[in-house]
């Protein structure tokens, strides 16, 4: 988990783009890597598992349409927006933004936040491997 | 605006934590496994299943009204190591999105039913294919023959150091005995043996 990714979703998007309300950051294989604060890590994680889901449900469809790959998905709330954002390595950000935002405005800045912190969004889980392996020994 | 100091690289820190994917057959009992273990609710994406799907066979699973339409998902500790498990949906339409469920996973669980063993055959090719190592997970159902692991696994052709464990995916203990097997041989797996002392 990224502290440091953590204060750049509350600080970066939370506090500085008006609509935005939480957000996740997850890597390709559906790992949590940072939340805001207005999550707690169960539900921060179930959420990062449906975005690398969404991710790959969306590409799927893609897939048949021949019409390359996700790059984004907005989805209405009654009370909110559910927005994804694709990174290029295959990491995503899940964002619930407001019902009043400027979702033009709200799309730009997360494009401009996922490009900022790409190389953080990489996937992190086969790293893990060889801690686990000695912490059990 | 200014960029913000981009921060370092994730540190190491933190539990371990390992990725794990379930799979198997239609109707074999991984949703039921997943909610069974989870710490934490799990993630579930079940709809109602239609009537006459040929895709759909629900005579050996009567009770069985839902279907995993994209994944499952929970979390548990095992011993200080934190799992991330993944299920598979069962059914063939959704197979395109098996290799982005396996991504970075370490270990898997092919779920199997002696009353219908080669419905597994797919499954086991794949994790073969992608070489995840695995443990098959023996889910007994009531009424189903019981077979000792030597039979299953001279009809699954199963390497002889595949650990075969019978479950009760509806038991939390028995799910958990089930991943700790699979953990312990993931790390057999990956740890290579020590050096052998030349004198
Ligand atoms: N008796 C018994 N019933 C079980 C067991 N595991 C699952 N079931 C039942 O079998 C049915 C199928 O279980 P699911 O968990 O939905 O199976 P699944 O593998 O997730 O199925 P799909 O996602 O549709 O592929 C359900 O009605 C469960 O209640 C078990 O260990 N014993
Ligand atoms: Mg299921």
């Amino acid at each position: 988990m990224s502290s440091d990714l953590s204060y750049l979703l509350n600080n970066n998007l939370v506090a500085r783009v008006p609509g935005i309300s939480q957000a996740v950051a997850v890597s390709a294989d559906g790992l949590l890597l940072a939340w805001t604060d207005g999550l707690n890590r169960d539900a921060a994680e179930r959420l990062a598992a449906v975005a690398a889901g969404m991710n790959s449900l969306l590409n799927g469809a893609a897939r048949d349409l021949s019409a390359g790959g996700v790059q984004g998905n907005l989805t209405e709330l009654a009370h909110g927006f559910l927005i994804l954002v694709a990174v290029s390595t295959g990491a995503s950000l899940l964002t619930l933004a407001t019902r009043d935002a400027d979702l033009a405005f709200v799309t730009e800045e997360l494009g401009r936040f996922a490009d900022q912190v790409g190389d953080q969004l990489t996937p992190a889980f086969a790293g893990t491997l060889t801690t686990a392996a000695t912490g059990q020994r | 605006m200014t960029a913000p100091a981009i921060a370092a690289p994730r540190p190491a820190g933190g539990p371990p934590s390992l990725k794990i994917v379930l799979t198997g057959p239609f109707g074999v009992g991984k949703t039921t496994l997943v909610g069974a273990v989870s710490d934490i609710a799990p993630v579930t994406t079940e709809a109602r299943m239609s009537a006459g799907n040929a895709d759909d066979d629900t005579s050996l699973t009567p009770a069985k009204t839902t279907t995993t339409v994209a994944m499952d998902f929970g979390r548990l500790d095992v011993d200080g190591v934190t799992l991330y498990v993944y299920g598979t949906p069962g059914q063939h339409r959704f197979w395109f999105m098996w290799d982005a469920i396996v991504r970075g996973a370490a270990g898997s669980v092919v779920v199997v039913d002696t009353r219908r063993l080669q419905d597994s055959f797919r499954h086991l090719d794949y994790v073969d294919h992608v070489r995840l190592p695995y443990v098959v997970a023996v889910n007994q159902f009531p009424g189903a023959r019981s077979y000792p692991a030597s039979a299953i696994r001279e009809a699954l052709a199963l390497a002889a150091d595949v650990p075969i464990v019978d479950i009760d995916a509806r038991d939390r203990d028995s799910v958990r005995r089930l991943l700790i097997a699979l953990v312990e041989h993931v790390i057999t797996r990956t740890t290579p043996a020590p050096p052998s002392v030349c004198t």
